[in-house]
């Protein structure tokens, strides 16, 4: 989550998107630079197989692996309704960051927090994989290993 | 060696030579013989770790078997814990014998707390270090679900 004091600080880098309901923000495996913050509305992720992995409401980080490294996103993630999101395009933030280092430390702790989290969750998952594999997992377990993969949800 | 290892990592590459001098002699670099354990689960610390040379290992203890990540020259290990303050979230073993530069608690939490450009790239460093591991967790979970997605529910 990034707080409303920070992005604030970050209003000079951030850029408002307006989505209209089944508008697409990321595309699996498309390569995207920019991480979005929901300020209002829901956004949706999906999975290639077209399953919805779960929704994400205010506050709510996406986009922050491709930021991070310039890769591919690892899910899908469309607007269910109305959706307005603040966006930060990495070659700005690294702009921004040589006259604002304080500020951009600061959004990047709060993505290594988030990223940090969900492999914490992420390996833990992968251990109950791994403990079981003779056995039927209950689809119910799958689906939330795969939620707390992509959207970090428990 | 150290020196070329820290250039070899993009974000730390464009630091002045003062500022990669001052990261590299902060770092304790030591050889390690094999299975020597870097980091033991659950166990709290904020040391960061640098291989300068070799192979670690990146295991669960309750599952020995399961390999989570293997990790290479110039890859950081031991990040989670000082992001989030908790225990450590895996145990980190030498296979064979290898290099490895240390960075104190005392450094790495400086570091990553400060917003000098020393700082900075640290942090670059850290973040992508972390997003590489969350990939490499994200293939293998994908791996091991993939069969089972032929019988994953209809929405």
């Amino acid at each position: 989550m990034v707080s409303e004091a920070l992005l604030l600080e970050l209003q000079g880098i951030l850029h408002e998107r307006r989505l209209t309901p089944g508008q697409e923000l990321l595309r699996e495996d498309a390569v995207s630079a920019t991480v979005y913050v929901v300020r209002s509305g829901e956004l949706a992720v999906t999975v290639n197989t077209g399953q919805e992995l779960g929704r994400c409401g205010p506050g709510t980080v996406v986009g922050e692996l491709g930021f991070l490294d310039r890769g591919p996103a690892s899910a899908t993630v469309t607007s269910v309704s109305d959706t307005t999101v603040s966006g930060i395009e990495r070659s700005e933030f690294d702009a921004f960051a040589r006259t604002n280092p304080e500020i951009a430390s600061e959004l990047l702790r709060a993505l290594c927090t988030q990223v940090s989290s969900r492999i914490r969750r992420c390996s833990d998952r992968l251990d109950v994989l791994a403990q079981r594999p003779a056995e039927a997992p209950a689809q119910r377990s799958l689906f939330e290993t795969l939620r707390a993969l992509l959207v970090g949800e428990r | 060696m150290s020196a070329d290892v820290l250039r070899s990592i993009p974000s730390l590459a464009v630091l002045e030579s003062s500022d990669l001098e001052a990261l590299e002699s902060a770092l304790d670099v030591r050889e390690y013989s094999d299975g020597h354990t870097f980091i033991r689960e659950g166990e709290r610390g904020q040391t960061i770790y640098v291989i300068i040379e070799g192979t670690v290992d990146v295991v669960r203890e309750e599952y020995s078997v399961e390999v989570l990540n293997e990790l290479g020259r110039g890859d950081l290990f031991g990040l989670l814990a000082l992001v989030d303050g908790e225990p450590r979230s895996a145990t980190c073993r030498a296979r064979g014998p290898c290099t490895v530069g240390a960075w104190t608690s005392t450094v790495t939490r400086l570091l990553f707390n400060q917003h000098a450009a020393i700082a900075f790239a640290f942090q670059i460093a850290l973040a992508a270090q972390l997003t590489r591991d969350f990939r490499q967790l994200d293939k293998r979970v994908r791996e091991r679900l993939g069969e089972r997605w032929a019988i994953a529910p209809e929405r």
